[in-house]
């Protein structure tokens, strides 16, 4: 398949497009899911094809296939062709690209233990025994526990002579437990995070660390104190956000704010814009100066980590926020020459059906100093917020609402009692210019979130985001409406 | 694309040649092709063929999925293989019901040759007249024009032998100003035939016109005329969270324990009809089970959610036909649901408010706040103007909200007699039919600054 599509990028520079490159990947899905004892879902997903990308006359065209042939490539790139000249016909963007050097490489992420080698009955064992240890606790009655696993294959050339083989394995797992009481009120708690738990870029061996198993009877109990913990009252307080938590954070209010077509309208229609405008480049306070905010494809087993993106421009960090001040797009070949740059290396896309995007990659706010319990003991008065129970932001990622699963009363220093329903809002620009502190390295963990949504047609990229808690002043915390 | 003889060959080989007590596969072949334009430009144009099957195998009372798009005997075999081993060693449900036997469901209007066989240029040159609408009043375009088309089969040991072609339209259109005051309309359909391009540009501009110079409100409780495609955006959070038997039975939904009592308004009646051609039909689910008319609420008492096989036989009750893909259990969902409508037009619902606001569209509503309580939050966007005395007066800037659906849609005043229809973006077929409604002291919880 490599010869055949190195071929097509042969014939394509003959025929004078301006840009073309191919993608042909396997991605590879298992997914695990045991409620109550019992598997609600046990699949392996395959999934292989190629796209085509073509830029003609300064306009866009992508066909795709999941029929690996001779012809089928050829006719592909036919089709590429004519719709990149079909897109030129309305208005053409004029698009170019920056320059870079070609790639040739062979990347394998690391891992020590083949998640798809791991035999599926010791998984099961370990789901088995995590559902058994949450439902300890009577009032439990609901429980989950799972893992996925991730393999994509991918080989990239282009027109410009690259030609990149790169082999991306990820795993990880969660568990939830679920208490219900007699009148039908319910209270969930999950482990180590909320919606299927915590996925790295690496092996079985991750999944083991979680320790599920170890912490399920734990994540039972707390699911019935929670269940007969009070209401969090609505309140403007200082709030200690958990990793969990202030990785979503991260995400919703940084991450997709600094994507930069985002900035430029692309996703306008649908997933929309971005505050961050190209204006507030270099100047703009985005938060306070103990915020410093990277984008990090190179962070060792970060979810979001790669060798190159699928533009074959290789992993980069760049700075994001530095002590407070925006300072840095997420970026591609074709977005980055428009603010005076060269890419970033963040187009990603989802499979071979589709096309890159800028996407997220690490998105890491820098640790601070001391521990959560120092944060917390230097509190006079306030809430600790953890687990994401849900999630809302504006379409210029502005003002923003999460619900979280669970919430702790500060008084002098201390946890004082365990709150439920709690959620807080804010505006991004003030609720991050109201940090005041992030704990330290010792607290710093880059959570793996498998499920960030972009795009039309929809994709889905596996991002990280590394954080320590940190503690906002003036915060509007308040109960259910 | 493998031909469908072919095909078929294939599957029955498979099928005949399972080593598992029973088996399933089930195929969904097609093209989608979508053209995306921005900042009127068409920045992105994409086109995707592929066919996947998804093979379940039952061990006993114990079930394994595979699912592969590369279509060779040998690697069918080998997901035959895979989902078997994985049923090996699955613990056992004592609740599996088995594979079903379904009768050939009834035909259904689902294809249109025209949306198959349109090509990229036809969807550029309609995209180059909705750019010129835009650009008449000033303002630029963004959106999607979508175009699908499929062939989806299910067969199984038992003897369920189920397939049809289908095809789906969608439009979405997203009018700016130099200020970023947007308006947005969409429009969904099983073929182009319906998806007038102009009118629907036409509605996203003149919001985008109407919308200039939004001031800030203080945010309360108001009442809310809300358009379809902002119920529709609710509703799809409550075919999520609510609607399913999955979520009834793990006690997620809001009508867990409350069917036959009154869970909204008397005049909210909602149903899910596989063959209602006033939205977009779909014969049959993943399981191979014809559609069955399910009404979920009616006059605002909880009836029924829709069912799989699974879930069904959990309640001693038949599947609705509703089952969703092997490969990652959500459960069961609606996929052509439908609000009856009121009586009233657009203007009458205006001139009933006396100080309010009409919301085009909401932005990331999100449905996990409490789910028994249906406690939604969301934002709204790209056209949400203040009501006085009974007329539209200005725009104003977007506001946060946060309230529970029980009660939003027990305070429904009034409705339309004018229904649209409005679909998914991407690839899944399933519509939302419904009228523009009256709400009743919607709780407004937050601003931003736009």
């Amino acid at each position: 398949m490599k010869d055949l599509l190195k071929q097509a990028m042969d014939d394509l520079r003959q025929r004078g497009v301006d840009y073309a490159d191919a993608r042909r990947v396997r991605g590879l899905s298992e997914i695990l899911v045991m409620k109550n004892g019992t598997l609600e879902t046990a699949s392996t997903i395959e999934s292989e094809g190629f796209g085509i990308r073509i830029l003609k006359g300064g306009a866009w065209g992508f066909a795709s296939s999941s029929e690996l042939t001779r012809e089928k490539v050829s006719e592909i790139a036919e089709q590429a062709l004519g719709i990149a000249e079909a897109s030129g016909t309305v208005g053409n963007p004029g698009i170019t690209l920056d320059k870079r050097p070609p790639a040739v490489d062979t990347y394998t992420s690391e891992y020590r233990e083949d998640p798809f080698e791991v035999p599926l009955a010791e998984k099961l064992e370990m789901l088995t025994a995590a559902c058994e240890g949450m439902r300890r606790t009577e009032g439990v009655k609901l429980v989950t526990a799972s893992t996925m696993n991730f393999r994509t294959e991918k080989l990239f050339v282009d027109t410009e002579g690259s030609a990149i083989d790169q082999t991306i394995t990820e795993a990880g797992g969660g568990i939830s437990a679920t208490a219900v009481d007699d009148a039908g009120k319910r209270q969930t708690r999950s482990y180590p995070a909320s919606f299927r738990g915590d996925y790295a870029t690496r092996g079985f061996e991750f999944t083991r660390s979680l320790r599920l198993v170890e912490n399920a009877e734990r994540i039972g109990a707390e699911a019935l104190e929670l269940l007969n913990a009070d209401e969090c009252p609505a309140v403007n307080t200082t709030l200690i956000i958990g990793g969990t938590q202030l990785a979503l954070q991260v995400h919703e209010s940084c991450g997709h704010p600094i994507e930069l077509d985002r900035v430029f309208g692309t996703e306008a229609s649908y997933a929309g814009t971005s505050f961050l405008t190209t204006d507030k480049l270099g100047s703009f306070r985005y938060g306070s100066k103990v915020v410093n905010l990277v984008a990090d494809a190179t962070c060792e087993g970060g979810l979001g980590s790669f060798a190159y993106d699928d533009e074959g421009v290789a992993a980069q960090r760049t700075d994001i926020v530095r002590d407070g001040i925006f300072v840095g797009y997420l970026t591609s070949r074709e977005t980055a020459p428009r603010i005076g740059l060269s890419s970033n290396g963040t187009m990603r896309a989802s499979g071979w059906n589709r096309i890159p995007l800028v996407r997220m990659t690490n998105i890491n706010l820098m640790p601070g100093e001391g521990s959560l319990e120092d944060l917390i003991a230097d509190t006079e008065d306030g809430i600790f917020i953890d687990s994401n129970k849900s999630w809302s932001i504006d379409q210029r990622r502005v003002n923003f609402q999460f619900g979280c699963e669970i919430a702790w009363e500060i008084k002098r220093g201390k946890r004082v009692r365990m709150l439920k329903n709690p959620v807080y809002t804010g505006i991004t620009p003030e609720f991050w210019g109201g940090c005041d502190a992030v704990a330290g390295p010792e607290e710093w963990h880059v959570w793996g979130i498998p499920s960030c949504g972009k795009g039309e047609p929809g994709q889905t990229a596996h991002v990280g985001h590394g954080v320590s808690p940190a503690r906002f002043r003036n915060v509007e915390v308040g109960g259910k409406r | 694309m493998i031909d469908t003889k072919r095909l078929d060959v294939l599957l029955k080989e498979t099928l005949a040649n399972s080593p598992g007590d029973e088996t399933e596969l089930v195929a969904r072949c097609g093209t989608n092709r979508l053209t995306r334009f921005a900042e009127s430009v068409i920045h992105q144009n994409v086109s995707e063929e592929d066919c996947t099957v998804t093979v379940r195998v039952a061990v006993g009372k114990r079930t394994g999925v595979a699912s592969t798009n590369r279509l060779e005997a040998g690697v069918l075999a080998e997901a035959v293989k895979q989902a078997t081993e994985v049923a090996q060693a699955s613990p056992e449900d004592p609740g599996f019901p088995g594979f079903q036997k379904s009768e050939r469901a009834p035909e259904a209007d689902t294809y249109s040759e025209a949306t198959a066989l349109m090509p990229p240029s036809a969807r550029a040159e309609a995209i180059g007249r909705a750019v010129a609408i835009a650009a008449e009043k000033g303002a630029t375009l963004s959106g999607a024009y979508r175009v699908s088309d499929f062939r989806f089969a299910v067969m199984n040991t038992s003897g369920t032998e189920q397939e049809y072609y289908g095809t789906d339209a969608f439009l979405s259109t997203y009018a700016t100003d130099d200020d970023g005051v947007a308006g947005a309309a969409v429009a969904y359909a099983k073929g182009i035939d319906g998806i007038d391009v102009e009118a629907t540009t036409r509605r996203a501009v003149d919001k985008c016109v109407a919308g200039a110079d939004p001031v800030a409100i203080d945010y309360e409780p108001l009442d809310v005329i809300i358009e379809p495609k902002a119920v529709a955006e609710l509703m799809s959070w409550l075919n999520f969270t609510a609607f399913g038997a999955k979520q009834v039975q793990e006690g997620f939904s809001f009508m867990t324990g409350r069917f036959g009592e009154k869970v909204m308004g008397d005049n909210i009646t909602i149903r899910d009809d596989g063959f209602d051609t006033a939205g977009v039909p779909v014969p049959f689910d993943y399981e191979g089970v014809p559609k069955k008319p399910v009404t979920i609420i009616e006059q605002g008492v909880a009836r029924s959610p829709v069912y799989d096989t699974l879930t069904a036989a959990r309640d001693g009750a038949e599947s609705t036909g509703h089952a969703g893909t092997a490969a990652f259990r959500g459960g069961p969902g609606p996929s052509n649901l439908f609000i009856e409508p009121g009586d009233k037009t657009n203007d009458e619902l205006i001139s009933m408010v006396d100080r309010g606001l009409l919301v085009t569209s909401f932005h990331y509503v999100n449905g996990l706040l409490d789910t028994r309580k249906a406690l939604f939050t969301g934002m709204t966007r790209a056209g949400t103007f203040l009501i006085e005395g009974g007329k539209i007066v200005r725009a104003v800037k977007n506001l946060r909200w946060t309230d529970s659906m029980m009660r939003v849609f027990s305070n429904v005043d009034a409705m339309t007699r004018e229904r649209e229809v409005i679909g998914a973006s991407w690839g899944a077929v399933g519509s939302v039919t419904s009228p523009t409604m009256l709400i009743r002291g919607f709780k407004f919880t937050g601003a931003t600054e736009f």
